[in-house]
């Protein structure tokens, strides 16, 4: 045995926390600064100790909610993320349990067209893709933030490592059973699927919540406007130097995804860390 | 007895024939796949072909009119000393972010690995950034980065005299640089954090035997360990630093005089902003380039890693 | 070791087939060579066939051709009169039992035993009442409601087994359906197996490498190695009279001693000897006793003496195997605890469970006079 103390008390252990405090500072003010100017009358803003709380006030939040049509934005969010992950599972499942589990001419072909589409960053495609939504009349609507990830490379890749590791045994036992192709993949593989799902799930839902780059290529105007896009772009029209209810606008944006966060730490960190096997 | 042959018995009768199969197992993994196939086509592959084309037409969206023009939007490009502008300032801003936010993740995941309570929270509180909606953050830091008033140049400001960073061509890329790393930071702890957990419990015990330092501990069991963690980081903080719009947006706008236009923006700047569909493809090639640059790197070096045998 | 009551099975309780195969064979696309060639078996009507074999010797990929989840490349393969080589795995009539018992994770035992009936849209009623009876039939009755992460492996393979047998199939695979199980576990098993496939006569087709359990259950035994058969019948012949060496040693752990005949000795190769009583003199042979079949002493009428220094001990409970070394060869004999084992030992095999084989391996009859029809012996 090793002489050092086990006590979650002791002057090391202490040293580590205090660290890890100060630098949390840094990670935590501006969430702290952005909340405190949100409940700040718009005079006292840049007065008084940033620290603590003056007066509170619900105004900046009024002024959000009359001026900007947040719910609209809040409602296109919601709705871009959740059609965006129904297609995801609609196409990306069947494809990687045939990809992993069935034998078929062409199979190679399409793990390498997958692999080589693993490869490229969403941003090279904008523009191409900009033009092709065009053809279709497709700007500024919602299909336009919604179509070009339904095809989601690195969840097929993901759901087909899953599939991968479950004994094949699983999908033979189905066969005999007498189940065909889709019995099998609703009855036996989708909910097998649930754990990849859910992390591939969060981290769907949080890149397109959080996406801007691609609304600000295909969105014109408010109509189709997600939370980001619709945000960035009321604030600099009406909003210019009002900082309070800029920083309540903020606070709005960001509180679905930190409530979510806060309530499934865990899956949220497994989801979001997810985007890391984009490359590998 | 009885009960098991009156058992054997029930199942002994007719079962009924499976019901007709409308799709025949032939064709079934085609029925799975070419969705699949035919969306990457057309929002993945075709794209590539298209960007290709698209440097050598004046497209009009509006008119539907495709121009042929040769070589000239690459000249243009080159002639305008826009793109070089941006390689420059996207290696810059990767220089700004990646080193920092790998040292100060590892650290933060170091410390937190090295907790025997309290850990998860801290964790939260640094995965907090990522989690975050960076177009609404950056808003606050904007704000926090304004002219005199912002809490930047009440503190910093008024003691090292750098002042109004967001307007000054020397420090508007690094302000959105320290945005960079205050979202990055817990990205990386977390994979790190990922990587500690892998690390041979035993062989720490045993140099601990041995009278190994806590520093040599780290150099000779804990780092080789990391060696996947690492490459992974630093690829997908270089491929981060290659994507970087959010940020460049709503703070700086890529400027002042393009000091802070990085490659991602000036795509957006050329092809939406301007309109300049030719433009853009050319600076698209450009950046694909450097995404197959970082995914060739890191391939290099995760079958250097193998070869290693740190795997 | 015969599970009593084999002999006096009841006729297959229903119609269930024959499985036939001609001349079957099977390449592995991109495999330089095929699986198995030119491959012919019957296996009896209602009755269990145990193909036994090491691993690698296409035992399982056989299995598999015959329920349909792999093509063949050449061949028929027949269920009674019914030519099924082309006919889909799942219209086949054949259920599976895997090694690793393939449950569905997310569903409850008695969804996994359904399952088969859901996809033939069997009525509900018809479904419960059947589910029922078979897991009746397994023991696992009282445990309808689990999900298999909650079950042990035993009740896991239980449910696996009511899975295959609820739609009644004509045909039933095994796929080493013991083999992750404990040793106590499996010896109870076995045994229900048997009972249970005579109770409900499919046509069973069982795959293992674990002879114990060929013997036990086989009503057609069938021993397999490198894609050929090496040797078919009933276990009794085949434990009896291996055709060749390699049957001899995978079934039973035979001593093998190859060497030369000479007048009342065998030479081998590296110069150890033998004493050696009634055989004809000057014959390379391969000669083949069983490690419980040995006397102690020296051979009393004819048959194989065998002095030899002691190398290794193991007591096994009542009896005590020995390993003697024999030139450069070791032998394993069992011996009744309490023998004096000390130094060198001498035992004896008599001419009755002496096994010849020529140089080929192959099965002779060496003795010039017919050797008598054996009993079982009794270990």
């Amino acid at each position: 045995m090793t002489k050092r103390s086990t006590s979650p008390f002791a002057p090391g252990q202490i040293a580590v926390h205090v660290a890890l405090a100060a630098g949390a500072i840094f990670m935590l003010l501006p969430f702290w600064l952005m909340i405190r100017a949100a409940l700040t009358p718009e005079a006292e803003i840049f007065s008084g100790n940033m620290l603590t709380l003056g007066t509170v006030t619900l105004d900046n939040f009024r002024r959000v909610f009359a001026e900007v049509p947040i719910l609209r934005y809040y409602f296109n969010g919601i709705f871009v993320v959740v059609a965006i992950f129904i297609g995801q599972v609609i196409v990306c499942v069947p494809a990687a349990y045939a990809l992993a589990r069935l034998h078929f001419s062409g199979r190679e072909l399409s793990l390498w067209i997958v692999l080589g589409a693993l490869m490229i960053p969403y941003q090279v495609t904008a523009i191409p893709v900009y033009v092709i939504l065009a053809q279709f009349g497709l700007i500024d609507t919602r299909s336009a933030l919604i179509l070009p990830f339904v095809a989601n490379a690195f969840g097929v890749f993901l759901l087909r490592q899953f599939f991968l590791a479950i004994p094949g045994s699983v999908f033979e036992a189905a066969r005999l059973d007498g189940a065909g192709a889709f019995h099998t993949l609703f009855s036996v593989v989708l909910p097998m699927a649930r754990p990849a799902l859910v992390t591939f799930g969060i981290f769907s839902f949080v890149s397109h919540w959080n996406d801007y780059f691609w609304p600000s290529f295909v969105l014109r105007s408010d109509a189709a406007a997600t939370v980001p896009f619709g945000i960035v772009r009321f604030l600099d029209a009406e909003l210019g130097s009002d900082y309070g209810p800029q920083m309540a606008a903020a606070t709005l944006s960001v509180l679905p995804l930190l409530v979510g966060f806060l309530l499934a730490q865990r899956q949220f960190i497994n989801g979001i860390a997810m985007s890391a096997g984009q490359v590998e | 007895m009885t009960t098991a042959v009156a058992d054997a018995d029930i199942l002994a009768e007719p079962s009924r024939p499976l019901p007709r199969r409308w799709l025949s197992r032939r064709l079934e993994p085609y029925v799975f796949v070419s969705p699949l196939i035919v969306l990457i086509g057309i929002f993945v592959l075709a794209p590539g072909v298209l960007t290709v084309a698209l440097m050598f037409f004046n497209v009009d969206i509006l008119a539907g009119t495709w121009k042929f023009t040769g070589l000239r939007n690459i000249q243009q490009a080159i002639g305008r000393g826009e793109i070089a502008n941006s390689i420059v300032v996207t290696i810059e801003y990767a220089l700004l972010t990646v080193p920092p936010s790998m040292v100060l993740g590892l650290l933060v995941a170091l410390g937190i690995n090295g907790l025997r309570a309290g850990g998860s929270f801290w964790r939260a509180a640094y995965f907090l950034p990522v989690a975050a909606t960076l177009v609404a953050m950056s808003i606050v830091w904007r704000w926090m980065f304004l002219a005199r008033r912002g809490l930047v140049d009440q503190t910093v400001g008024k003691w090292m005299g750098l002042t109004d960073w967001l307007n000054s061509s020397d420090l508007s890329l690094p302000a959105v640089a320290l945005v960079g790393n205050w979202q990055q930071i817990g990205f990386v702890a977390i994979v790190y954090l990922a990587g500690l957990a892998g690390v041979p419990k035993h062989l720490l015990e045993a140099a601990r035997i041995d009278g190994a330092s806590a520093w040599h501990r780290f150099w000779h069991v804990t780092w080789p360990a990391l060696g996947p963690a690492t490459v992974f980081a630093a690829v997908i903080s270089s491929i981060q630093a290659l994507r970087i719009f959010d940020t460049i947006a709503t703070m700086t706008k890529g400027g002042p005089a393009a000091s802070s236009e990085t490659l991602t923006y000036l795509l957006w700047k050329r092809g939406i902003y301007y309109f300049d569909i030719g433009g853009g493809a050319v600076v698209t090639v450009v950046l694909l380039a450097f995404a197959l640059l970082a995914t060739w790197i890191q391939k290099r070096a995760s079958r250097r890693l193998e070869r290693a045998g740190s795997r | 070791m015969m599970p009593d009551g084999k002999t006096t099975a009841p006729p297959a309780r229903r119609s269930a087939p024959e499985v036939t195969l001609a001349g079957l064979g099977k390449t592995y696309r991109g495999a330089a060579r095929p699986t198995f060639t030119d491959l012919s078996l019957t296996c009896p009507a209602g009755r269990i066939t145990v193909i036994v074999g090491p691993s690698g010797c296409g035992k399982t990929t056989l299995l598999r051709c015959v329920c349909g989840l792999e093509d063949t490349s050449a061949g028929t393969i027949r269920f009674g009169e019914r030519d099924v080589t082309k006919v889909d795995a799942e219209r086949r009539g054949v259920a599976m039992v895997f090694q690793n018992y393939a449950l569905y994770p997310d569903k409850t035992v008695a969804g996994n035993i359904g399952f088969p009936l859901r996809m033939a849209r069997m009525p509900k009623p018809d479904i419960e009442r059947r589910v029922a009876a078979a897991a009746r039939l397994v023991r696992i009755e009282d445990y309808l409601g689990r999900r298999p992460s909650e079950l042990s492996g035993g009740q896991r393979q239980r449910v696996g087994i009511a899975r295959a047998i609820v739609r009644g199939p004509d045909v039933l695979m095994m796929d080493e359906p013991l083999s992750n199980l404990d040793t106590k576990l499996r010896a109870e098993m076995r045994a229900e197996l048997g009972a249970l496939q005579r109770q409900i006569g499919a046509t069973t087709i069982y795959v293992t490498h674990d002879q114990t359990e060929a013997l036990t259950l086989a009503d057609h035994l069938v021993v397999m190695r490198g894609g050929v058969i090496e040797q078919q019948g009933s276990p009794e012949d085949v434990f009896l009279a291996p055709r060749n060496t390699f049957v001899a040693d995978f079934m039973g752990r035979m001593n093998l001693i190859e060497g030369k005949t000479a007048d009342g000795r065998l030479t081998t190769g590296d110069g150890a000897e033998a004493r050696l009583d009634g055989y004809p003199a000057g014959r390379e042979v391969v000669l083949g006793f069983r490690p419980e079949e040995v006397a102690l002493g020296p051979a009393a009428e004819g048959g194989l003496t065998v002095s030899a220094p002691i190398e290794r001990r193991e007591l096994l409970g009542t009896e005590v195997l020995v390993t003697l070394r024999l030139g450069e060869r070791l032998l394993r004999v069992r011996v009744p605890v309490g023998t004096p084992l000390d130094g060198t030992i001498t035992v004896s095999v008599p001419p009755r469970h002496l096994h010849f084989f020529g140089a080929d391996g192959g099965r002779i009859d060496f003795a010039a006079e017919a050797l008598p029809r054996r009993q079982v012996s009794s270990r």
